[in-house]
């Protein structure tokens, strides 16, 4: 009865798991979207003027960024209770390294609202001039996309585990398994190679496509699909032998 | 605590690992201060080329440190499962910050580089504000070793309750915390370098070599895991 209970519990987590790989994707992107809606490439006071006029649609396009780390807490929570029967220390590393991730990804948003403050004062003051302020912009961008990368590093180290552990539990199947084992291998060496080469080539932006495709097959599986306990149960038989044989 | 939540599987070979990884989590940092990274970054090693080694040996620092939590989480549960977790979030917190100040290694970077419009500000106003970049990665620094020394601290008093490692690793590792607890007052963790990271390190050294070479005793980590069980 308690066993039914437990697996009727880690199906409803593996779904919401599902859900938050979706709803944090949709999250970020309409973030992105929002803010990105408002910049004028290459013209930072048509831009600044652009956000005081929009102001509050501004930050909420930025608030919606810091929505997606504290979601992500959410979702690490679920993988690791849908996981951690098959391996109890290595979903808690994962959680561990999801957790920093988050706790990453959420102070980077500080660096947005720092900016974002620093350019509107300097804008409405005329502290700074038209290329200091254009010189700040290029600062926050270059500074926003190291602390993602540095971000991504670690979220890339904990999706390796969490992927790891779905593979060998066989609890979806093993092609998006395998796809997303190799889609989060290439989040940190695309994470680290993006701080070394701050101008990308395309072929680099290319690395985090894999995890894109990844997340979004995985979430749906896990969603409407759940997971599938049955040959999850052969999976930890086969590491209940194996260490049992060690 | 159920039977599953203390995996009784051969603590000897997981204290042996973390020993491991503790030892490459200290060759990381090793590294990145020969390589001018870290807080040994100055103005002039920032760009020099080996300043991305020391980078990489920062941020695998942490990565590492990352799985020393993991593992000491997973050794010292027998003692205290409630404390552990408590350590465990204290260096996790401290792996965060760490993480997120080598931005301002990137901010520097950045602004000493030329990656900017160049004629936007003069040199000097570049230099100043780069060093105070340099300077936010310090106090982040500091910030990441307070919650390292709340660790040690846990740390040790998980040695010292614990019948599988012997007391004196407690000892210096208790001493090592409040070394690193010397960061939560600037001033005095500036009056007080080297000899405060000298004594954090030699504890963790100790403890590293220790777990390396003898590990834990699993008779009395296994005894101590059904005590806890027990409870």
């Amino acid at each position: 009865m308690a066993g039914c209970e437990t697996e009727g519990s880690q199906i409803r987590y593996a779904r919401l798991a599902g859900f938050m790989y979706l709803f944090i994707m949709a999250v970020y992107l309409f973030g992105v979207w929002i803010t990105s809606r408002l910049e004028v490439p290459g013209n930072i006071v048509e831009t600044a003027h652009r956000v005081v006029e929009n102001e509050l649609l501004f930050r909420s396009g930025q608030a919606l960024g810091s929505l997606s780390a504290l979601c992500a807490v959410l979702l690490a929570v679920c993988l690791y209770v849908a996981v951690r029967e098959i391996d109890r220390n290595l979903a808690l590393l994962a959680l561990a390294f999801e957790l920093v991730y988050s706790a990453v990804g959420a102070v980077s948003q500080l660096i947005d609202y720092a900016f974002l403050k620093q350019q509107l004062d300097a804008y409405s003051s005329n502290i700074l001039d038209v290329k200091q302020l254009s010189a700040y912009a290029d600062l926050h961008s270059f500074l926003d996309a190291a602390a993602l990368n540095i971000a991504c590093i670690l979220y890339g180290a904990g999706s390796i585990l969490f992927f790891c552990l779905f593979l060998k539990a066989r609890a979806i199947p093993r092609i998006l398994a395998a796809w997303g084992l190799f889609g989060s291998v290439l989040v940190p060496f695309t994470g680290f190679a993006s701080i070394i080469f701050p101008h990308p080539s395309k072929l680099l932006q290319l690395g985090w496509l894999p995890i894109f495709v990844a997340e979004v097959s995985v979430g749906l599986w896990l969603l409407f699909k759940g997971v599938n306990l049955r040959s999850r149960e052969n999976g930890i038989m086969d590491s209940v032998v194996a260490q049992s044989t060690r | 605590m159920t039977n599953a939540a203390i995996d009784k599987s051969s603590p000897r070979s997981k204290a042996r690992i973390a020993g491991l990884w503790y030892l490459v989590t200290m060759l990381m940092g090793v590294i990145t201060s020969l390589a001018g990274g870290g807080f040994t970054t100055t103005l002039d090693s920032i760009r020099h080329p080996s300043f991305w080694l020391g980078y990489a040996a920062d941020l695998s620092m942490v990565i590492c440190y990352v799985v020393v939590t993991a593992l000491f989480y997973y050794l010292f549960r027998p003692v205290n499962m409630r404390l552990s977790l408590l350590a465990a979030f204290f260096s996790l917190v401290g792996c965060a910050v760490q993480a997120f100040i080598n931005v301002f290694h990137i901010a520097a970077l950045v602004l000493l580089g030329g990656a900017q419009d160049s004629s936007a500000f003069s040199s000097e106003q570049l230099r100043v504000q780069a060093t105070m970049s340099l300077e936010l990665y310090n106090r982040g620094y500091g910030i990441a070793m307070v919650f390292y020394g709340c660790y040690c601290l846990l740390i040790g008093y998980f040695i010292f309750k614990s019948t599988f490692l012997p007391r004196v690793l407690g000892v210096l590792l208790a001493i090592s915390g409040l070394a690193c607890l010397t960061f939560i007052i600037p001033p005095l963790a500036h009056a007080l370098y080297p000899y405060n990271l000298a004594i954090d390190g030699f504890g963790e050294l100790a403890l590293t070599l220790w777990l390396l070479v003898i590990g834990v005793n699993p008779q009395r980590w296994q005894e101590q895991a059904g005590a806890a069980l027990e409870e």
